[in-house]
């Protein structure tokens, strides 16, 4: 047998539904369905019968005549499609050759295939065996598609939870006048970036961006691990170098060889008027003064957390006075691949914030990056994008 | 065809079959214009062609259309041939192929369906029948293939998962340590009820022969429930500190685990010391199930408390402090709720008592390996269903 070979469909078991209100058709068909190796064939006379064991049976396939008085088969189509749950449910129709309008009908009215009067013998069963393999596949394929998706979209509200609220950006903006607009894009269901803010205890604001390898449901346990770690950890006296040596050695035993994450911290030092930050191999964070034509990078450079216990970090700082915008992002945005088969790149990047630098509003900002990023490609890893702005 | 891994949201069956590639092989030139023609008209936008059954291998060979109309009468190669060929060929398996028959001819028909064709097109061909075919094949192929991708992906990224997750796990040199150390065999048994699971155990080696121990049981199964248990894992990692001191210990773990979980998650879990010079296990429980205590002198089986509320639910929990002595030769095992439930009876009481009854038959027996595998089988032998919660047992044996 052809098509899905992977399938092997217990077909002594299949239970097939023969529909023909002519008691000589019923017989034949029974009769070559039999031959076929089917063992579990019900009748129905006429269209009504036809919907009530539909409902009562679950059958596996519905032969259905199309002719028939009161309900004819073309309405008994409509009304077993009108049941989502019966979406899959193969229904055959017997149509003579010369009816061609009324196979169009029939496949307006919801029928999957038809067989041709007069019946063939090998043309009926190949076609019950294709549409009830097909049937078994798409059932397996279904059952597992739901089940996860019930599952992993609770994961993906749980990640979600991790990040900060809207309430508390808006806290942080009336409070420390920083205002901080995010977009996380996981690239499937789940994925490996994270973001928090939080205050050290003179309440300076800092920002993490982080981005562990992988995407998915491989890569999401980390960021759950992660948020646990930073929310055991010390914020007094911060030092983002200090800060990301500890947490890469607290990491570092939790990871299984070979994953690890770039990581970008930093404190907003409004006394200093500067960004104060540590990388370890984050993409560089862009900044710009107000009034500039174009970000500056800041050196971003570090090993990843999760390699080498022990790693030792650097911190680094940028101006930040008044009115200046930070922009961080992950580097599922730079690392981009446009369609024309080119890595769009950090530098590429920076051109597109260049180009919406006049854009006051960071909601429109934000938005205006991320679609020109569309426009140039697919996302096919996890995109994080921060514009942090102070307020003047 | 390059499906899109995007999630689908609402109904899967909403796609594009107009950028499927279909090769028409015919040798009459007529036949293939006629054919391309109607299927372009219908809108299909990929469409090539081959003069012969060897060009259509070779085609095939180089990029396999996702259908292929077939004529049966060719030089050469015929259309059975190609048919019969590809079939052999496990990558093509799945290839709708559709050929063309005169309506008169059952053999020819027979023949077709013998080698391996999907389906039929009776000639001469009428456009509807002919549409209809190649539409309920595609529409099909792309949906199944839609789903297959879907699962591919997942379960690979859920393989990646779950080999972090036995990362986790104690790894067999800690165990061989710790039997070394300090006398005491430790066994495991974990039967997950989808890739993921929410149940999760530990040993934390101490700087004498004492040794710290714990099982988790995260509410709820699957991804979401793992994630927690991932959680878990790192906050007794961080508090680790503390672990000679169980209710202290418990405590700063519920802390945390409070901050963490959103309500309605919660996890029931058992942490204890053993410490094989006192001879005694030392343990808290946060409704966890409880330990039982098989002693090699020959009394009755002993079940240890379960009491605390689950960790997560709120912060100021106390948890009391239990012993239960554990001489050398004792067992002891923990296990997860899971274990109660998949026994016969609906009872919990019921349940301990049975569990109680194969602990006595079971836990002294032979070796280590031994009674754990017959703790397991036992279980298995009882269990009244297909496992739908997560279950993890952890057997403690003193050498004698």
């Amino acid at each position: 047998m052809s098509g899905k070979a992977a399938t092997t469909v217990n077909l002594i078991n299949a239970r097939v539904l023969v529909v023909d209100d002519n008691r000589v058709n019923r017989l034949l068909l029974m009769a070559l369905l039999q031959r076929g190796g089917f063992a579990n064939i019900s009748v129905a006379e006429d269209g009504a019968d036809a919907l009530l064991q539909v409902e009562a049976l679950c059958p596996d396939l519905v032969l259905l005549d199309l002719m028939m008085p009161n309900l004819d088969g073309f309405e008994v189509c409509r009304r077993i499609r009108a049941d989502p749950s019966n979406r899959d449910l193969p229904i055959l129709v017997q149509s003579s050759l010369s009816g061609s309008e009324d196979r169009t009908r029939a496949f307006a009215a919801g029928a999957t295939d038809f067989v041709s009067k007069p019946i063939n013998s090998t043309e009926l069963l190949s076609r019950v065996r294709i549409h009830l393999e097909n049937r078994t596949l798409l059932k397996s394929l279904r059952h597992y598609h739901r089940r996860r998706q019930d599952d992993l979209s609770l994961a993906r509200s749980m990640q979600e939870r991790l990040l900060p609220q809207s309430s508390q950006l808006v806290r942080m903006e009336t409070e420390k006048g920083l205002r901080l607009r995010a977009h996380f894009e996981p690239s499937s269901e789940l994925g490996g970036d994270f973001w928090d803010v939080r205050y050290d205890r003179q309440g300076r604001p800092i920002v993490w961006l982080v981005d562990f390898s992988g995407h998915g449901v491989g890569a999401a346990p980390n960021t759950f691990r992660l948020h646990a770690i930073l929310r055991q950890m010390d914020l007094n006296n911060f030092d983002p170098a200090e800060h990301l040596w500890d947490v890469n050695d607290r990491i570092c035993p939790l990871l299984r060889n070979g994953q690890f994450a770039t990581m970008l911290v930093g404190v907003i030092d409004k006394a200093h008027d500067r960004f104060q930050y540590a990388s370890a191999g984050a993409p560089p964070p862009l900044i710009w003064q107000a009034g500039m034509d174009g970000p500056v990078f800041g050196d971003s450079s570090g090993l990843p957390i999760g390699i080498r216990t022990g790693a030792q970090y650097e911190n680094r700082a940028l101006p930040m006075g008044a009115g200046s915008r930070l922009f961080l992002f992950s580097d599922g945005a730079s690392e981009l691949w446009t369609d024309d088969d080119q890595v769009l790149g950090e530098e590429g990047l920076a051109e597109i914030v260049t180009s919406l630098i006049e854009q006051q509003d960071d909601d429109h900002f934000l938005n205006g990056i991320l679609e020109k990023l569309r426009s140039l490609g697919s996302f096919n890893d996890d995109v994080t994008a921060l514009v942090l702005k102070r307020l003047s | 065809m390059n499906l899109p891994v995007a999630m689908f949201g609402g109904d899967i069956r909403q796609f594009d079959i107009m950028d499927c590639s279909i090769l028409v092989v015919d040798d009459t030139e007529f036949n293939r214009t006629l054919i391309t023609a109607m299927l372009q008209e219908d809108g299909f936008r990929r469409i090539d062609h081959a003069i012969d059954g060897v060009e259509a291998l070779r085609k095939i060979a180089e990029e396999p259309p996702d259908l292929m109309i077939l004529d049966i009468v060719m030089p050469g190669l015929d259309g059975f041939e190609v048919c019969q060929r590809l079939r052999s060929d496990e990558r093509f398996a799945d290839l709708p192929v559709l050929v063309q028959t005169a309506l008169s001819d059952t053999e020819d028909r027979n023949r077709a369906f013998a080698v391996g064709t999907t389906d039929l097109i009776i000639k001469p061909i009428d456009r509807k029948e002919l549409l209809a075919r190649v539409r309920i094949h595609l529409e099909n192929r792309v949906l199944i293939q839609k789903l297959q991708l879907y699962r591919a992906r997942l379960e690979s990224e859920l393989f990646m998962a779950r080999e972090m997750y036995n990362h986790l796990l104690p790894a067999p040199a800690l165990m061989n340590a710790i039997g070394q150390n300090s006398a005491v065999q430790i066994r495991s048994h974990t039967a997950l009820s989808s890739e993921l699971g929410g149940t999760m155990w530990d040993l934390l080696p101490m700087d004498d022969e004492r040794f710290g121990v714990y099982l988790l049981d995260v509410t709820g199964i699957g991804v979401s429930a793992a994630l927690n248990a991932f959680r878990l894992h790192t906050v007794f990692n961080e508090v680790a500190a503390w672990a000679a001191d169980p209710t202290r210990f418990l405590s700063e773990v519920n802390q945390r685990a409070v901050e963490l979980f959103e309500s309605g998650e919660r996890a029931a879990i058992i942490y204890g010391v053993v410490d094989p010079i006192e001879d005694c296990f030392t343990y808290v429980t946060a409704a966890a199930e409880r330990p039982i205590l098989a002693g090699s002198d020959g009394a009755e089986v002993r079940l240890g408390v379960m009491d605390g509320l689950p960790v997560g639910v709120s912060a100021d929990v106390r948890y009391r402090l239990h012993v239960l002595p554990f001489k050398p030769g004792d067992r002891l095992l923990l296990y997860s709720n899971a274990v109660l439930n998949g026994l016969v009876s609906t009872d919990r009481g019921a349940a301990e008592t049975v569990l109680n009854d194969l602990a006595g038959s079971c836990l002294l027996s032979g070796s280590a390996d031994d009674a754990c595998l017959r703790v397991v089988a036992k279980l298995e032998g009882m269990s009244a269903k297909e496992p739908d919660d997560d279950m993890t047992l952890v057997l403690l044996a003193r050498d004698p």
